[in-house]
């Protein structure tokens, strides 16, 4: 069995991103899901697990879940460091950085990545769509969020050739080293790129064989097509 | 500054005089034209001496309406902004509207929907006596972001009008009841009525603000409204000035106790959104200070106007209902998806909720489709689902994945060819299920079904 574990998933379930989990644990029998609650102690710190995945949730749950995880910043370094499949969606992402600026206030986050983000929830949504590559595939993301990332970025997960990347300057967008894939992106991201999630099967094991594998190439490859044809 | 006002008011009023020359509705223009010359416009126009205020997720346009039509009934002269938009410029066409060409407001009360997002430059100037907060749930992601940041945004602009605005709140909204701290509140509340809702699978609280802790039901009525309690800590429904027993939707009367009396009054509607919202109405009148008496006799002569709401006709004893929908927000359309299941007649759907506008909008997104409960549709009168638009590829993966058979699905990508695959046999119902504002977009695919059957009639 192949062991994933969905940090606080009564907090970090927003826009849908639970349904990340829900979709991979379908796509193969030999996966368990284990859900870690807020009040427990997460289980990568001290057994086996193959896969740990974070997802989106409200600026004021961020600042709790930096919290919750800042005593367990070496381990979860380890596990990136040797290998184990880390996967960050939405703000997931600013947690790993070294900060998170939000007006007068500095939030230091986990500091395993040299950049910082800054929150600026008086301006207007940023709502975009992209595509990119991720290696010789064909990645699309969507994000709806105040805040952005900037530093210097030396191993993107994704090089945006539609669309914005990280902030609207940038033609880059998450991050990529050893398994860890952290994005900004929304989706639920596994749905909507299903090359990418074949991607994370195979790094698990298992087979990259697809739940709906026909239905959901043919919703990537139209809506790929779309936007490819739309997005500047 | 005050100059720049009076040349707002008179462009705006001559814009109205040409739009009702020209046959234009342009319901926000005058309203724009003012505002975008005197940013300040909404400070100092004059206003009515009593505003009433509707806010939240769902509920606000019934709610006005209801208001309004009660008031009116009640001999009251009442200005609002049902027939326009709910923005800055919306509420000032309507301000416009009811001032003579000298600035001077010809109204005594007024009752504004209002925009939650634009709380901050409305509450300020208009400082509503009082402010109906229906509920605060999932919304639109690009706009309105989550629960807890409309309920910030809301709350912040209520600390601006704390001596001014009387807040009535839904006691059993665990996110909007706790608004509002520092102004002065009025609780409504309802007992168990029997609703039995299904469960959300992305619900729209569940951790208490207070605490973290689980956020529990001791009974719910839709989504996560309903009498709930933090199984950590004291968070709960707070007690209720104005609560309702005895709910009756069926036979469409409840009770509504306040302090020791209890008075009985009909139900407008066997839904229990609408019992929510005319039990606000209710709150409302008597904190206006109507008597139960008059209140009584005032419900017994108004209707709930709910124009996005269903609209059928009949052909060969099949029903052709067209329904409004709000794509893109998952919690409506959950609760249209609820409803769908519960309404007990065998029925194709007909899905036409992408956007309208391009298949690039940033709105236009799978997130929504995977907060939105399609399980729902997963029951045996559900007898096909024709799903429309250029995200109908993805919609079919959301339907397949919440278990919905696929020999029940169809994919069209233009809508107008939905009628070749609506059933003509074995059901009693076809409802269009059409985009909130393209209402004439779901009556026009409704019409072509019922006509192209009817073709098809002709000719056999």
């Amino acid at each position: 069995m192949k062991r994933i574990e969905f940090l606080y998933p009564e907090f970090c379930y927003l826009y849908a991103e639970e349904y990340n989990m829900e979709y991979l644990g379908r796509c193969s029998s030999e996966i368990e899901i284990l859900r870690t609650g807020h009040l427990e102690t997460p289980k990568f710190v001290t057994e086996d697990v193959d896969m740990i995945y974070l997802g989106c949730t409200t600026e004021a749950t961020q600042e709790y879940v930096i919290e919750l995880l800042k005593p367990y910043t070496d381990k979860l370094k380890e596990h990136i460091e040797k290998g184990t499949v880390v996967f960050l969606t939405g703000n997931a992402i600013e947690i790993i950085g070294k900060s998170i600026k939000d007006e007068d206030r500095i939030i230091e986050a986990l500091g395993i990545y040299d950049f910082t983000s800054e929150r600026f929830m008086k301006r207007k949504r940023v709502n975009t769509q992209f595509v990119g590559r991720m290696g010789d595939d064909v990645i699309m993301g969507h994000m709806a969020k105040y805040s952005h990332m900037t530093g210097d970025i030396t191993n993107p997960m994704i090089e945006i050739t539609n669309g914005y990347g990280m902030n609207m300057e940038s033609k880059i967008e998450g991050i990529h080293d050893h398994n860890l894939f952290a994005t900004y992106s929304l989706g639920p991201f596994l749905i909507l790129n299903p090359v990418f999630t074949k991607k994370i099967l195979a790094l698990l094991g298992l087979s990259d064989e697809l739940l709906f594998e026909k239905e959901i190439m043919e919703a990537y490859e139209y809506r790929k097509t779309e936007l490819m044809e739309k997005l500047k | 500054m005050k100059l720049r006002y009076y040349i707002a008011l008179l462009l705006a009023k001559m814009s109205v005089i040409a739009l009702k020359i020209t046959k234009h509705n342009g319901t926000n223009f005058p309203g724009a034209v003012a505002v975008k010359i005197c940013p300040q416009f909404l400070q100092y126009a004059d206003k009515p001496k009593r505003i009433i205020g509707v806010t939240g997720t769902n509920g606000k346009t019934t709610s006005t309406n209801l208001i309004c039509d009660v008031l009116e009934q009640a001999g009251l002269k009442v200005l609002s902004n049902r027939a326009g938009s709910n923005l800055n410029s919306g509420i000032s066409t309507s301000l416009i509207n009811g001032m003579n060409i000298f600035g001077k407001q010809k109204y005594e009360t007024a009752v504004f929907e209002m925009d939650e997002r634009s709380a901050l430059k409305l509450y300020p100037y208009l400082k509503p006596d009082y402010l109906i907060v229906t509920n605060l749930a999932r919304d639109s992601i690009g706009r309105n972001a989550h629960p807890e940041y409309i309920f910030n945004f809301l709350n912040n602009a209520l600390k601006i009008v704390e001596d001014k605005t009387t807040l009535i709140l839904n006691s059993d909204d665990p996110v909007s009841s706790n608004l509002g701290k520092g102004n002065k509140r009025i609780f409504m509340g309802m007992a168990d009525c029997n609703a039995n809702p299904f469960v959300n699978s992305s619900p729209d609280v569940s951790y208490c603000p207070d605490c973290g802790g689980k956020i529990r039901y001791n009974y719910r009525f839709y989504r996560s409204i309903g009498n709930f309690y933090c199984e950590d800590c004291s968070y709960s429904t707070p007690e209720a000035k104005y609560f309702a027993e005895d709910v009756d939707l069926k036979g469409g009367k409840f009770t509504v106790k306040e302090g020791d009396s209890r008075t009985e009054f009909p139900l407008l509607s066997n839904t229990v959104f609408n019992a929510l919202n005319e039990l606000a109405l209710i709150g409302l009148l008597r904190e206006l200070g109507f008597e139960n008496e008059k209140i009584f006799d005032l419900l017994s002569n108004v209707k709930i106007t709910d124009t996005r709401r269903e609209s059928a006709v009949e052909y060969n004893g099949v029903q052709y209902c067209v329904y409004a929908a709000k794509g893109q927000l998952a919690s409506s359309s959950s609760t249209i998806f609820e409803f769908m299941a519960k309404e007990e007649s065998v029925k194709d759907l007909v899905l036409c909720m992408d956007e309208e506008t391009s298949g690039t909008h940033p709105d236009e997104t799978l997130t929504w489709m995977y907060e939105a409960d399609y399980e729902f549709l997963n029951r045996d009168n559900i007898h096909k689902i024709i799903v429309c638009g250029h995200m109908c590829k993805n919609t079919k993966l959301r339907l397949l994945l919440a278990g919905i058979p696929e020999d029940k699905i169809v994919t069209v990508f233009n809508e107008h060819d939905a009628k070749y695959h609506v059933s003509r046999e074995g059901i009693e119902k076809v409802y269009v299920l059409n985009e909130v504002d393209s209402v004439r977009r779901g009556f026009k695919v409704r019409d072509e079904i019922v006509e192209y059957f009817k073709g098809l009639d002709r000719n056999e």
